[in-house]
């Protein structure tokens, strides 16, 4: 029984880190990288800063010099793969670097320790801003932001300072580049550099097609076509050149729009609209007054009838309201005394005695 | 000849307007779950059904007449259209007075819905209108402006808190 349980439990988080993981590649794929860049970044400087020791470089001065493989020879190696391939246009990356190497140069403080770099969250924030400022394909922006952050905090920590620090530093001592791991600025700056990019391209996404509904309806020829469309599409061999001909527009404009409205969710649908009665259909209308933490019970059950068109929680003691389409009375009886049986609830059947209108139609 | 429910011949348990046939059953079927956006939309549905352009146009056009179809039309999603609210509101009108009254209310453009049906117990209402609006002070001033043209002061707003489901009558 608990071994059962672990194991759902183990295969819901397996499936929850997949999916997590899934969106994670997606979203890096957005702003330039591929699959295998994205998971070095991510899960190889994981790896490596648990498992691989630094590694020693050179010996100069008497200063041993070594490289953290997660801190420093990762997003060394991974911006210079960026560089060579074209991914980042070159004197635009050359431009970040300079930048953001000055930006650290002058935020950077040498101690014993090694480079201590100060204000983190403004260099990200610099690498960033000038990748979306420099570009405006986003699969560029990935890449000048990562290039920027990672050797602008190489050269800015570490390069510049190389005088002062080869003069503080005992004999022997062992400066190692990167030597915080995932701690380190160079690691941080590159990788909230590209997470900065992907939060500002999801949001400009969004956005975008907030702006393009916006503009679809205050555009008063689109509203014109969705007064007139809602009351009939024309009979007519070529129905889209006869609505365009009465607002105004092209029948390719009428058809864009048409599909716009659609995609954005503001039309529903475009079809017939069935006449219950027309077809020896009966209808009505049902208020229940439901227990309020029991009404999504109680809709539940009413929305297992596909006669059940219309289900809505109201603010009045009768609470729950619908409306039922079905063949026959016969059969409107037959779903009032099942939901009755399975609410436990009373039902009021209210039968339009008399309909002064119907016909949805909505004033833009 | 086909039911008109469960779309299958011999069926026993309905009664359907005699003037269907199969083809209008069959043109229903696509054209509620399709609707090409294109050119010649009644063209591309013919090819699905089997029939000229000229058919389905008359075919659609027979329907509407017989009342088989209310309209083809757009439908809207009231919601992301910016008709966020949807009160439904109920009049005690004078049973004597309702067809005269109701016909006023469902002259409102606002209104979307309106019937008379019957009272029942708590409830000493027998008119409903349904509007949308896209704010709820704008769904009082249409109300304040009904009841005042009608007459009718004794009425109920009920505003929809949580659509549990809105789909289309189907076949």
């Amino acid at each position: 029984m608990q071994e059962s349980y672990l194991l759902v439990l183990s295969a819901v988080s397996v499936i929850a880190m997949s999916v997590l993981v899934y969106y994670m590649i997606k979203a890096f794929e957005n702003v330039g990288f591929t699959f295998a860049e994205t998971a070095v970044i991510v899960f190889g400087s994981l790896v490596a800063y648990f498992f691989i020791p630094d590694i020693h470089l050179a010996t100069v001065n008497n200063i041993n010099f070594a490289g953290n493989v997660a801190g420093f020879l990762i997003p060394l190696a991974i911006s210079l793969r960026l560089l060579v391939t074209g991914r980042a246009p070159f004197w635009k990356a050359v431009g970040g670097v300079i930048i953001v190497a000055y930006l650290v140069y002058t935020n950077s403080e040498v101690t014993l320790r090694g480079v201590l770099v100060g204000n983190i969250p403004s260099i990200i924030l610099v690498a960033s801003l000038y990748s979306l400022a420099g570009t405006r394909k986003h699969e560029e922006r990935g890449p000048i932001a990562y290039i920027s952050g990672t050797l602008g905090v190489i050269l800015g920590a570490d390069v510049f300072n190389l005088t002062k620090l080869s003069g503080m530093v005992p004999h022997n001592f062992s400066l190692i580049i990167g030597g915080a791991g995932l701690f380190d600025a160079i690691y941080l700056v590159g990788l909230f550099a590209i997470i900065v990019d992907i939060s500002f391209t999801i949001f400009t996404k969004i956005y975008e097609k907030e702006l393009r509904v916006m503009k679809g309806m205050n555009d008063g020829k689109v509203k014109e076509l969705l007064n007139i469309a809602q009351k009939s599409i024309p009979l007519e061999t070529r129905p889209f050149r006869v609505l365009g001909d009465m607002v105004g527009m092209s029948e390719k404009e009428v058809i864009e729009s048409l599909r716009k409205l659609m995609a954005d969710g503001i039309i529903r649908r475009i079809g017939p609209v069935l006449n219950p009665r027309g077809l020896g259909y009966e209808s009505t209308l049902v208020a229940m007054k439901v227990d309020a933490e029991d009404t999504d019970r109680v809709a539940e059950i009413i929305n297992m009838f596909p006669e059940v068109t219309h289900n809505y929680l109201r603010d009045a003691d009768y609470n729950i309201w619908f409306t039922i389409t079905a063949e026959s009375r016969k059969r409107i009886d037959e779903i009032l005394r099942k939901i009755r049986e399975l609410s436990g609830y009373d039902v009021y059947d209210l039968p339009a005695r008399r309909v002064f209108k119907i016909g949805v139609s909505f004033r833009f | 000849m086909m039911c008109m429910i469960c779309l299958q011949g011999g069926c026993s348990k309905l009664a359907y307007p005699s003037d269907f046939d199969e083809r209008d059953l069959e043109l229903l079927k696509i054209m509620q779950d399709w609707f090409p956006v294109v050119e010649r939309p009644f063209e591309e549905i013919g090819k699905m059904a089997g029939m000229e352009e000229d058919e389905v146009i008359e075919r659609v056009r027979n329907l509407i007449e017989r009342g088989a179809i209310r309209r083809l039309a757009v439908s809207i999603k009231h919601r992301n259209a910016g008709f966020r609210y949807n009160a439904m509101v109920v009049w005690n009108v004078d049973d004597e007075l309702v067809e005269e009254v109701g016909k006023k209310v469902a002259r409102f453009s606002e209104v979307t819905h309106c019937y008379e049906r019957p009272r029942f117990p708590g409830w000493n209402y027998n008119l409903y209108a349904m509007i949308h609006g896209k704010s709820r002070e704008e769904c009082l001033e249409i109300i304040e402006r009904i009841s005042n043209e009608i007459g009718f002061r004794d009425y109920r707003i009920v505003w929809s808190i949580k659509e549990y489901k809105k789909t289309h009558v189907r076949i």
